[in-house]
């Protein structure tokens, strides 16, 4: 789901823990900028209630799957331009 | 020169063109200017609803809508009029909707079609003994349970993989071990949420919605929930027959075309330039309009009570239905009516102001005859040349609209009159 494919079928403890590590960054890199950005877009800063009114679970909503949907495809994307080498220039 | 200017006004010609110019800009302004009062004020009138502090285990009311493009134009039109005067009120409502456009004819009616006989699919499989049904739930049952409170798969993994050999093992797809929910560890801090309920599953006789833009899309919305509902399972013999007759009549003429020596690519029209491949095409109905009477009311389905889906959520032939015509005049006689309408578009906005907050409102009343016929003003201004070659192709927009009364016994209709009953709406009007 968050790029890094399959791998290579034969690899190492030590490199499956580097890559277990850095998907673990990349997941909590990803929720915390969803997190900021929806908080941005969708709640009132003025705090008049304490709860989320309607509205704004709504827009929440929306902006989260919107915000995972978008991360899964450009994460299949990204993946389909490393497996090709076309990425970076690298032809 | 000393004193008072001289002042004088502009010559005859330089006044004619200021006076012209200023009237039509004036004209333009002002309504532009009262269209965004009256959307201000629907907006307001529903304002309310949004503002009311809300669970978390809830999801609003959501809408369905069918978006079809006027004849003869792009579906752009058809969104325009969506985004500047429905949207803004259903926002401000805070209702939850899906958007199904279409671009080419039949693709609304096939995909409710589609879904309907999905779903009676579904009940004929699992209806008998409940078999399938219950497979499916122990499933799920099992994805769920790799959660961060138990996530004795995942510990598993990691044991194996400690052990510090190089195995031959079996690659699965990661997302079929755990969610992303699961490694995020928010969940050892907060208790996952049990369950999100839908405000059209609490409340089934007031679930949801079906807005039809267009009388197109109203046409082919019935159609398809006539289509799904009376129609057969699968596709009859004499639609198979046809499209391979088609497929062949138009390989033959390929190959005619590469006999004569002319390139075949112009004829090809299976792949654009960009190799992708174009949409399958829309196929014909499963059942004609004089077949309805006929043919047997969904015998899967207990018509009894309200048909839930697999969510508790009322089916979308369940839910009242709504249709706005699309007010779009063409031709050359039509021009100063076309003018005046640009410079009163306000009325308009007020117009699908007031029907949309009563879809706000949930004011539904029963089908009745006359809602067949909703939105047909619209007919009358389709180009003529343009229904003429519908009928000519055998369109199914410029068919007549044909209903089973069992069918439509049991829609209902949202209805702009009942508003005059509302307390709320009096008071400020």
């Amino acid at each position: 789901m968050f790029g890094l494919g399959g791998g290579a079928p034969q690899v190492n403890s030590k490199q499956k823990l580097q890559a277990a590590e850095a998907e673990l960054d990349m997941v909590t890199g990803m929720f915390n900028s969803l997190v900021s950005q929806c908080h941005k877009k969708c709640i009132n800063t003025a705090y008049n209630e304490s709860d989320v009114t309607k509205q704004e679970a709504l827009c929440l909503d929306r902006c989260v799957s919107k915000y995972f949907e978008t991360n899964v495809k450009v994460g299949e994307n990204m993946q389909k331009l490393g497996q090709s080498g076309a990425f970076m220039g690298r032809q | 020169m000393m004193g008072i200017p001289r002042f004088s006004l502009p010559s005859r010609n330089w006044m004619i063109f200021w006076t012209v110019l200023a009237s039509i800009g004036g004209g333009i302004a002002y309504d532009k200017y009262e269209q965004k009062q009256v959307r201000k004020k629907w907006m307001a009138e529903v304002e309310h609803l949004s503002k009311q502090v809300y669970p978390q285990d809830r999801t609003p009311r959501k809408l369905t809508i069918y978006i079809a493009p006027p004849p003869d134009d792009f579906l752009d039109e058809s969104l325009r009029l969506f985004r500047k005067f429905i949207k803004p009120v259903l926002n401000s409502a805070s209702l939850d909707y899906e958007i199904f456009s279409e671009s080419r004819q039949g693709d609304i009616r096939q995909s409710v079609a589609q879904k309907i006989r999905q779903m009676r699919l579904d009940r004929l499989d699992s209806g008998v003994d409940g078999v399938n049904g219950a497979g499916a739930n122990s499933v799920t049952e099992e994805t769920n349970s790799k959660t961060w409170t138990s996530f004795a798969g995942g510990a598993k993994l990691f044991q194996k993989s400690q052990s510090g050999e190089i195995e031959d093992e079996q690659l699965v797809k990661r997302s079929e071990l755990y969610k992303p929910r699961d490694v995020m560890g928010l969940y050892r801090v907060f208790k996952p949420m049990e369950e999100v309920k839908s405000e059209d599953e609490i409340n089934p006789e007031e679930a949801g919605g079906v807005i039809c833009i267009g009388r197109g899309a109203y046409k082919e919305y019935l159609a398809g929930v006539h289509e799904g509902l009376l129609g057969p399972l699968v596709k009859p013999q004499v639609l198979i027959e046809e499209e391979e007759q088609a497929r062949i009549a138009k390989e033959k003429e390929k190959e005619e075309r590469i006999k004569e020596g002319k390139p075949a690519e112009d004829l090809d029209d299976d792949d654009d330039e960009a190799g992708t491949k174009k949409l399958p095409p829309v196929t014909k109905s499963f059942i004609q309009p004089s077949e309805y009477a006929a043919a047997q009311l969904a015998p899967e389905l207990n018509m009894a009570n309200i048909i839930l889906n697999d969510k508790n959520v009322p089916v979308v032939f369940e839910q009242p239905v709504y249709v706005y015509p699309i007010p779009k005049l063409t031709g050359f006689s039509k021009i100063p009516q076309k003018i005046y309408k640009y410079f009163t578009t306000r009325r308009l906005a007020d117009d699908f102001g007031r029907r949309t907050t009563s879809i706000v409102y949930n004011l539904s009343r029963p089908y009745e005859f006359k809602d067949t016929l909703s939105a047909k003003e619209e007919e009358a201004e389709w180009p003529k040349k343009w229904v003429a070659k519908g009928i000519e192709k055998n369109s199914e927009w410029v068919q007549e609209l044909e209903v089973d009364e069992r069918i439509t016994d049991r829609m209902r209709v949202y209805d702009p009159e009942l508003l005059k009953n509302r307390k709320s709406y009096d008071d400020q009007n």
